[in-house]
């Protein structure tokens, strides 16, 4: 394995050019990432989903998106040709979405779709293909993967959906995975299950991962380094187990704003804004 | 008493745009001006609209635009069929009549019948189709079947029907073309308030011991406006052919009154040497519907969040 | 002041029949704050549905201020008792300005004399200052679409608030902020909450008692306090205490 990062972002900058205006979603955001765990936080608004949309080319128009550099694996996915872009993302890169209900498709089954993720990358036959999709399915803890392959992602409960999303995207065996709050949706203790599969998988495999949430307590305790988003910039990044010693303003504000079981403060401490943070 | 300091008053636009509007009408005037800009951004809805407001303003003004009678022709051994000229400017037709001002004046009877069937049929549409959506259960389903009932009727042969019935006219026409109208706009305001009926919204206000009626007319209603309203403009054009057709079939306004379709049907017998006494007035009906149907592509862009793009 | 005994919600009949709410019995006195914790399709928002009447109740009595529960629900009830939802975004109407939202629960009720003042007055209780009066839902943030709904939960003066997940669709900040105005407006204005949420920590926060419930079935009533302690009874509460403390990496594979 060679030490070139995995993912280099540069100078990072999303626009959307509306009637209205130009909003600037992402200004100026650099990281690298290796084949480690990175979870990118913020609240709606921050650009933190744009950020992740924006590395796999899937940026929804009038989005524009710049970069001094933006490279996986030392490929430059700016100057990218769109067939190269193709190879990668599905296949090397893929990307873990909120809701299930509407992230699969809904009139192909669930083995279908696998199955289709992983023929358009690697030439197999359909018995192989299909085989590969019921280990995928036994690999997220499928309670019975040969009936979830022929079901429609109607007919199961949301954790079940996100682990068939899960099962969908590493079927490629990817290096990066992005995950674009994936328990958003869920209950908590089904989140958890979730988390676990993606956390053995994403072990196993050596992959890298940048997890998005607004849950500054879960992405702590799931990553291993976090940076955190403020309208479009990156505000703080740090070590996740030295998230305590936060020293950003936001950070800190972010952390005591939300009740626990632990402490009982009353009234909350509430976030105040400071227009500096936004420069 | 205002300091020298103090921020110059708001123009216009500044005023109607404000985002803290301090009343009712100040906000709804500023949401009508982001609609109205939003409906100029395309060419050919202004296009629609302007053919529109032109046929208003020609039905309005025609005593004083036309510069012949309308009814009363002229000389028959000299002035039938003329070609148009300076003095007639889309000629003459076989009862020596001048065609611009037949053409002007038949403009009211166009927009009459557009304006009666809109004003007829909307409410009815509306009023079946909020009621059969938000009570549901078996008065949606009496209601639904007697518009399917309506809806099945196919329009001209209903006309004929009532014509048969009642005798041939413009009024009787209207009825007809009204009766058959309605349907489609029950149906879409079933559809919006079916999609709206749970919502929280709704819910809020049946906590706050609203009546049914009320819920329905000042909550349901605002919400199916719009998609109802474009098919109502939409529908215009349709409106207008069938009218021209029932003239055509000397069904509709009878001679010696100047409907655009009855002018296509006397045309008719001269087409060949003569063509500007049925095509004159057939391409006002052309124009007309092409504005109605402009106008309501313009407002659907507006409108219609689903079809922003 | 509030009462629920043995409340069944069934819905459908024949092979369809879904049992939403089991059997879920609590009381609240005047004052109090109760909290009805679960995950999806545990019943809990069916109760209050129940409560307000946009649910049916198939068994079990309700009894508010010591009445029982009139059905159809009436004016007067309505009164008394006032919901706030979930969905900041759904639950405003989309083509009516803050004055009408606000102005229309005054009109339904007949209490117009006066209306503007009572609409500024419960504005400024909300945190809300009078340039709000006219704007539109979509020009107004999550947070202060739901300070809005609280609005106008409270502008006819109920005694009893339900609240739906109110915070649930909001940031943390926001979420803050809602929760510290909802604790202010129940000492000040002396109202009874019953709280719905999945979020332990939110309602250990607001309430002093609560009801776990777990498809369609009540677990067990227990205390914040006993949460914030993790003295209680069922080892459900316990796996819920435990999944809101987050996410516990596993040690990393050997080799």
């Amino acid at each position: 394995m060679s030490d070139r990062p995995l993912l280099e972002v540069e100078d990072l900058h999303v626009r959307f050019h509306l009637r209205t205006g130009t909003v600037h979603a992402v200004r100026g955001l650099s990281f690298t990432l290796g084949r480690e765990r990175l979870g990118i936080v913020g609240e709606s608004g921050s650009g933190k989903s744009q950020t992740g949309r924006a590395i796999l080319g899937l940026t929804p128009p009038p989005g524009e998106v710049t970069a001094k550099r933006l490279a996986f694996d030392g490929t430059d996915l700016l100057s990218a040709s769109r067939r190269q872009l193709r190879t990668l993302r599905g296949e090397r890169m893929t990307m873990v979405m909120q809701d299930p209900k509407y992230s699969l498709n809904p009139v192909m089954t669930i083995g279908a779709q696998i199955i289709e993720a992983y023929r358009a990358h690697a030439k197999a036959s359909r018995a192989e293909a299909k085989d590969r999709a019921l280990a995928m399915l036994e690999a997220v803890k499928m309670r019975d993967p040969a009936r979830v392959f022929a079901l429609y992602p109607h007919e199961v409960s949301g954790g079940m959906g996100q682990r068939a999303m899960i099962a969908m995207m590493l079927v490629t065996e990817p290096d990066l995975l992005i995950a674009d709050e994936p328990t958003s949706a869920l209950d908590v203790t089904v989140a958890i299950e979730v988390l676990r599969i993606l956390d053995e998988l994403v072990s196993e495999r050596g992959m890298g991962l940048i997890l998005i949430s607004h849950d500054l307590k879960l992405v702590s305790s799931f990553c291993d380094r976090v940076l955190v988003m403020y309208a479009g910039r990156v505000v703080e990044a740090l070590e996740a187990r030295e998230l305590r010693d936060a020293k950003h303003p936001y950070t800190q504000g972010l952390l005591d704003c939300l009740p626990t079981l632990v402490g009982d403060r009353h009234p909350l401490p509430t976030l105040q804004r400071d227009a500096a943070w936004a420069e | 008493m205002s300091t020298p300091l103090s921020a110059p008053a708001p123009t216009w636009r500044e005023w109607l745009l404000s985002p803290t509007p301090e009343s009712r009408t100040q906000a709804r005037l500023g949401r009508a001006y982001l609609g109205w800009r939003a409906f100029a951004r395309n060419p050919l809805a202004v296009v629609g609209l302007v053919i529109v407001f032109l046929l208003i303003l020609v039905a309005i003004f025609a005593d004083l635009l036309a510069p012949f009678s309308p009814v009363a022709g002229g000389d028959l051994r000299t002035q039938r069929l003329l070609p148009p000229s300076w003095t007639n400017l889309f000629g003459t037709d076989d009862q020596a009549r001048d065609i611009l001002s037949r053409l002007l004046h038949g403009s009211r009877i166009t927009l009459f019948v557009v304006a009666l069937v809109s004003i007829i049929a909307t409410p009815i549409g509306l009023l079946v189709g909020t009621v059969a959506g938000y009570l549901g259960g078996w008065v949606d389903a009496v209601l639904m079947r007697l518009t399917d009932i309506f809806l099945a009727f196919p329009r001209l042969i209903l006309a004929l029907a009532f014509v048969a019935a009642l005798g041939p006219g413009i009024e009787n026409a209207v009825i007809a073309i009204a009766i058959t109208s309605w349907p489609p706009y029950a149906r879409i305001a079933r559809a919006e308030t079916l999609t709206i009926r749970n919502s929280d919204f709704i819910a809020a206000v049946r906590l706050q011991g609203a009546s049914t009626a009320r819920i329905i007319w000042k909550h349901v209603v605002p919400l199916c406006l719009s998609s109802v309203i474009v098919r109502v403009t939409l529908d215009m054009a349709g409106i207008i052919l069938t009218a021209a057709g029932l003239g055509f079939l000397g069904l509709g306004a009878q001679p010696p009154t100047p409907e655009w379709g009855a002018m296509v049907a006397t045309g008719r017998n001269y087409l060949i040497d003569y063509w500007w006494v049925a095509t004159v007035p057939g391409l006002a009906i052309c124009i007309v519907s092409l504005g109605f149907n402009l106008l309501g592509d313009g407002l659907r862009d507006v409108l219609d969040p689903k079809a922003a793009r | 002041m509030l009462s629920v005994d043995r409340l069944q919600v069934i819905y459908g009949t024949g092979r369809l029949r879904t049992t939403a709410v089991a059997e879920a019995s609590f009381s609240v006195p005047a004052g109090g704050a109760y909290g009805l914790v679960g995950e999806s399709g545990s019943g809990k928002s069916t109760v209050l549905r129940a409560i307000c009447g946009l649910a049916p109740v198939s068994g079990g009595t309700i009894h508010v201020d010591g009445q029982p529960v009139p059905t159809p629900r009436t004016k007067a009830f309505y009164r008394t008792v006032q919901m706030v939802f979930q969905d900041p975004y759904g639950s405003l109407h989309p083509r009516h300005a803050v004055d009408q939202i606000l102005s229309e629960p005054l009109a339904i009720h007949g209490e117009t004399r006066g209306a503007e003042a009572r609409i500024l007055a419960t504005l400024k209780e909300v945190g809300l200052g009078p340039s709000f009066r006219f704007r539109y839902p979509h020009q107004l943030s999550g947070g202060q679409r739901q300070r809005i709904a609280i609005a106008r939960a409270l502008i006819l003066r109920p005694k009893v608030l339900l609240l739906d997940e109110p915070t649930s669709a909001l940031d943390a900040s926001v979420q803050a902020e809602i929760l510290n105005l909802l604790e202010e407006l129940r000492s000040s204005l002396n109202l009874t909450y019953v709280l719905v949420s999945h979020d332990l920590a939110v309602v250990a926060h607001l309430c002093d008692r609560l009801l776990v419930m777990r498809h369609g079935a009540v677990v067990e009533e227990t205390t914040a306090a006993a949460l914030r302690s993790g003295e209680v009874q069922s080892d459900y509460t316990r796996t819920l205490i435990a999944a809101s403390q987050g996410y516990t990496r596993a040690a990393p594979p050997i080799g």
